[in-house]
């Protein structure tokens, strides 16, 4: 496969400078931060933010068109001939799947582990992979009865109820 | 374990009818009594949480949960106990002298050590320092007169081990290296049988383990009446002051808690220390049970505070 | 003397109730290993109040049936899901899961029992005939020795990530940096905190190993639609449900040096107090990959990859006994609740806990061996409905497997700020997937960091700062050291011999 080629497979974003640079911020942070440490303390993270700058230098340099940028790529493995997400999902979709992640959190942070994880199952069997009714609510039941057979039952263990329901709000995380 | 489902049963029934209220007619009736452990479980605090828990269910009449709230070095389980309704419903056991430091040292807990009601004192322990046991030296002379800083091992700087270690030789006038860091207080004993220490200050019942396995020699417990036979205590060699040094395991409860609920739940803790399960548990695992009532414990507080605080400077470095 | 209190041991789990409560424990044990974020760890510390009803020799039964199953149930996961059920099944995921996809589950499936039983096997037999010499091989192993096992660790994941070896070892620093979170070992002084007191213990590896691998597993597979193995064809769907799981249990005999290597591996690290069983099972796989004839073929499938961090990740279990025996301190997580269980009962763990505690020391290493096998063999008699998982719809395993692992996660301590990292993680490791930055060698450094760290600082006070003649004067340590000289300088001497090769 010619370079051309595998440039058109690959997204824009993940071939561009955004991860290296967004390391590199990171590292300079890092740097920026750990100089008020004590010497013990800030040996470490030093050593390593140091290094870090370096790769994601280095990493910049393999994304560019400067000379020298393959045999790079080809000597630390910097090329994406092995990817690991081979698709390529429309932002939107991208979106909608985090969103579903954190309205699960929301949801256990409001009302509980008990109902907000059942409830979690049956909308998003219902309403983002479109199954029938039956299948949501055979999936949320078999959640519901295995959290609390196994944990509120037979372990008495007590799950997290949500802070509409408990005392001490925030604190108590 | 029949019991045990029909408690699970019970307990979510009573979820579903949902919160409970309290009343503070007939305490303790009303409901569980949660005591929470600020560390893991399994560690030495949940232990004796636990060893405790069932003499005392049957000394207050209620059922006591033992609750781990593990976290931020046993602040968070702290802030919890702080944080909570004063109705004697929960109750915590508190690292002293380890928050105390924390505290003298202007450390942020997230509560105000002073304002927790103290209900009792429930065990104590003593240090002492050890040396490999087929070490040269013999006496605490002998460790101070090896030319060089003693190499002391220790969990972190902040352990009240460690701490101790610093305060006492301070005051011997031998200077020391701590080298902290390692994982466990077990560690650090065997980091003495290894060799790249030359001796560590730990609990007396800790090393007694392996003084009797004839791995470690005790030269000096720190402590005014002789606690190991044969063994010079610090009072003997001429450093009074160094018996104050100590591990208390204290329980506390939210501030202004009504006096008749701390006289309960501190008669409670009485009668648990003199049952007979517990004794046999602290007989076999070395632990010295002292109950202390709440005046005695709080006055012991507040001078621990103080005596602390005198160090600041010394305990900042 | 210990092979008579081993044969009593067993007739008395045979014979008696004890026989229940094992094969509860198993049952729990699986149970637990399956899900992500749940593992023995949880299991054991949520039992912790009900064993206090027991006798000492039951609750032994029930931990040892927990410690020795949860390994084999996270490598189902692992190998279906791409989402290692327990922390140590990280790297059979390697393998494993490609070999899912291509619909040969039951083949890795059928491999990992067999490897785990035997590997659990062969760590037993390994703590029995070391019993006697326990003292000597924990006394070896100090700071200097931590040290360069980190290092060594570290090292093994420049090689583990080939062909990605830039961005491999750019997460590998922010694995890192993630350990120096939380107060300084050695100082005790605060770093990277942001005030919040959450991270004053450093980020937990649990919540964040739950989130890197399941949750933005789930993330992707939900963009992916479909099923695991749904590029499988229908021939090999077909051949999928029925057989390989036979074949799986075979392959194990036919590479028994694989098996020998990785339990070996795993005894030897689980011995090490801190390290821990996703460490071994990750250097028995860098190790048996690296010194492969073909070292292209893994990560595409190869049996071997999933023989060797599940042989050792069972093995650990027998190795982390040794310092238990030997100075009744724990060597593991699991032998810590283990040991606090003993305390519960009134029975103080100490260097001659072998000495009064005998029956309760065999009582579980029995039950650890019958567990091993147990654990296995539920697996395989169920495997032939374990491997339709990965052709149930995304739709249903995408929503299941958030709920239980955030379920497991907040089991662990009760914690909610331990779900919120695991979401933060999640997001995190869904973006890394993206932009192709590999997972694993984040949550390897991040377990190594804090032990490299202050083993570094440790080393450099104890030897007055003459670290370097302070090793060297320390037989482990050279090994160690050689062999860490050894797996950086392999990958390029074979290099090397290829291009020669080549223009020959």
């Amino acid at each position: 496969m010619s370079d051309e080629e595998l440039e058109n497979e690959i997204p824009w974003s993940v071939r561009s400078f955004i991860a290296p640079l967004v390391l590199l911020v990171f590292a300079i942070a890092i740097l920026a931060l750990s100089h008020d440490y004590s010497e013990s303390a800030r040996r470490m993270p030093r050593l390593v933010a140091g290094t870090l700058t370096v790769l994601a230098l280095l990493d910049l340099y393999g994304r560019s068109s400067l000379p020298g940028h393959r045999q790079l790529n080809s000597f630390m493995g910097s090329g994406f001939e092995h990817r690991e997400m081979r698709y390529r999902p429309p932002l939107g979709k991208e979106l909608v799947v985090l969103g579903w992640v954190l309205a699960a959190f929301a949801a256990i942070a409001l009302i509980g582990i008990l109902i907000a994880l059942p409830l979690f199952c049956l909308s998003y069997v219902l309403l983002q992979a479109r199954r029938p009714v039956f299948e949501a609510v055979l999936v949320a039941s078999i959640v519901l009865i295995f959290q609390f057979v196994v944990f509120e039952l037979v372990l008495d263990y007590e799950l997290y109820r949500g802070l509409l329901f408990s005392k001490g709000g925030l604190s108590q995380w | 374990m029949k019991t045990k489902y029909l408690g699970g049963v019970l307990a979510a029934a009573t979820l579903l009818c949902g919160p409970a209220i309290a009343a503070d007619k007939g305490y303790p009736l009303d409901d569980d009594i949660t005591f929470i452990v600020p560390y893991s479980a399994g560690g030495g605090f949940d232990t004796i949480v636990r060893t405790l828990s069932p003499a005392l269910e049957e000394a207050m009449g209620a059922t006591v949960v033992p609750e781990n709230l593990p976290g931020a070095s046993g602040t968070r389980g702290g802030q919890a106990v702080y944080r909570a309704d004063p109705d004697g419903y929960t109750i915590g056991i508190f690292n002293i002298p380890g928050l105390t430091v924390s505290e003298a040292l202007g450390r942020d807990i997230g509560f105000n050590l002073g304002e927790i009601t103290w209900i009792a004192n429930i065990a104590e322990e003593k240090y002492a320092i050890a040396v490999k046991a087929d070490s040269p030296i013999q006496s605490l002379k002998d460790l101070c007169d090896l030319g060089r800083p003693i190499k002391l091992s220790d969990t972190g700087k902040d352990s009240t081990s460690s701490i101790t270690s610093v305060l006492a030789f301070d005051m011997i006038g031998c200077p020391i290296s701590n080298i902290t860091g390692y994982g466990g207080s077990n560690d650090t004993m065997i980091a003495v049988m290894r060799g790249e220490v030359d001796a560590t200050l730990k609990p007396v019942s800790s090393l007694s383990k392996y003084t009797k396995s004839g791995d470690l020699r005790f030269i000096v417990t720190i402590s005014d009446v002789t606690l190991v036979e044969g063994v010079p205590t610090t009072t003997e060699l001429g450093y009074p002051e160094l018996a104050k040094f100590g591990i208390s395991r204290v329980v506390g409860a939210p501030p202004n808690m009504p006096a008749e609920i701390v006289e309960k739940l501190a008669a409670g803790f009485e009668a648990t220390l003199k049952a007979d399960s517990v004794r046999e548990w602290a007989a076999g695992t070395s632990t010295t049970l002292r109950y202390m009532s709440p005046a005695e414990t709080t006055a012991m507080m507040d001078e621990l505070s103080q005596f602390y605080t005198g160090y600041k400077d010394l305990l900042a470095q | 003397m210990g092979f008579d209190a081993l044969l009593d041991a067993l007739l008395q789990v045979l014979g008696s109730a004890g026989s229940l409560y094992l094969l509860g424990g198993v049952v729990l044990g699986l149970l637990f290993g399956v899900i992500p974020g749940l593992g023995g760890t949880t299991a054991l510390a949520l039992l912790i109040p009900v064993t206090y009803s027991l006798e000492p020799i039951e609750a032994m039964y029930l931990a040892g049936g927990v410690m020795g199953a949860t390994s084999f149930g996270g490598s189902i996961t692992a190998i279906l899901l791409n989402t290692p059920g327990t922390a140590p099944n990280a790297a059979t995921t390697f393998d494993g899961y490609p070999l899912a996809r291509q619909g040969r589950a039951g083949l890795a499936i059928g491999a990992a029992a067999a490897a785990s039983s035997l590997g659990g096997l062969i760590g037993l037999i390994t703590l029995i005939l070391f019993i006697p010499i326990a003292k000597q091989i924990v006394l070896s192993f100090g700071p200097a020795e931590f040290f360069l096992l980190t290092i060594l660790g570290l090292t093994a994941i420049a090689v583990s990530v080939r062909g990605k070896l830039l961005r491999g070892l750019i997460a590998g620093c922010v694995g890192l940096l993630f350990a120096f979170v939380g107060s300084d070992a050695i100082s005790g002084d605060l770093r990277f905190t942001g005030g919040i007191d959450y991270l004053w213990d450093g980020i937990p590896l649990v919540p964040t190993l739950t989130g890197m691998f399941a949750i933005s597993q789930m993330i992707e597979l939900a963009l992916k639609g479909g099923s695991v193995a749904g590029a499988a064809t229908q021939a090999s769907k077909k051949q999928m449900q029925i057989s390989g799981v036979g074949e799986g249990v075979l392959s194990v005999f036919r590479h028994w040096d694989v098996l020998l290597r990785g339990s070996i591996i795993g005894t030897i690290i689980g011995a090490i107090p801190g390290l821990g069983g996703t460490v071994a099972s990750f250097l028995a796989y860098s190790s048996t990959a690296q010194t492969d004839r073909d070292p292209e073929s893994f990560g595409k499938g190869n049996i071997r990859g999933v023989i060797a961090p599940e042989s050792a990740n069972n093995a650990k279990d027998g190795g982390s006994l040794i310092p238990t025996v030997a100075f009744g301190i724990p060597g593991s997580a699991e032998t810590a609740l283990f040991l606090g269980i003993l305390v519960l009962h009134g029975i103080d763990p100490g260097p001659a806990i072998l000495l009064y505690n005998e029956r309760e020391i065999y009582g579980l290493i029995v039950a650890l061996t019958a567990a091993a096998i147990g654990a296995s063999l539920i697996g395989l008699a169920l495997s032939r409905w374990l491997v339709l998982i990965t052709r149930i719809d995304a739709g249903i395993v995408v929503p299941v497997v958030i709920a239980l692992s955030l379920t497991g996660v907040y089991v662990l301590d009760g914690r909610m700020a331990d779900v919120l990292l695991t979401i933060i993680m999640g997001v995190l490791g869904y973006l890394m997937i993206r932009f192709d930055y590999p997972r694993l060698t984040l949550v390897i450094a991040l377990v190594l960091g804090d032990t490299a760290e202050r083993s570094f600082h440790q080393v450099q006070l104890i030897s007055d700062g003459h670290a370097l003649d302070f090793m060297m004067g320390r037989p482990v340590a050279v090994v160690l050291l050689g062999a860490t000289v050894f797996t950086f300088f392999l990958p390029i001497m074979r290099k090397l011999r290829l291009r020669r090769g080549s223009r020959a």
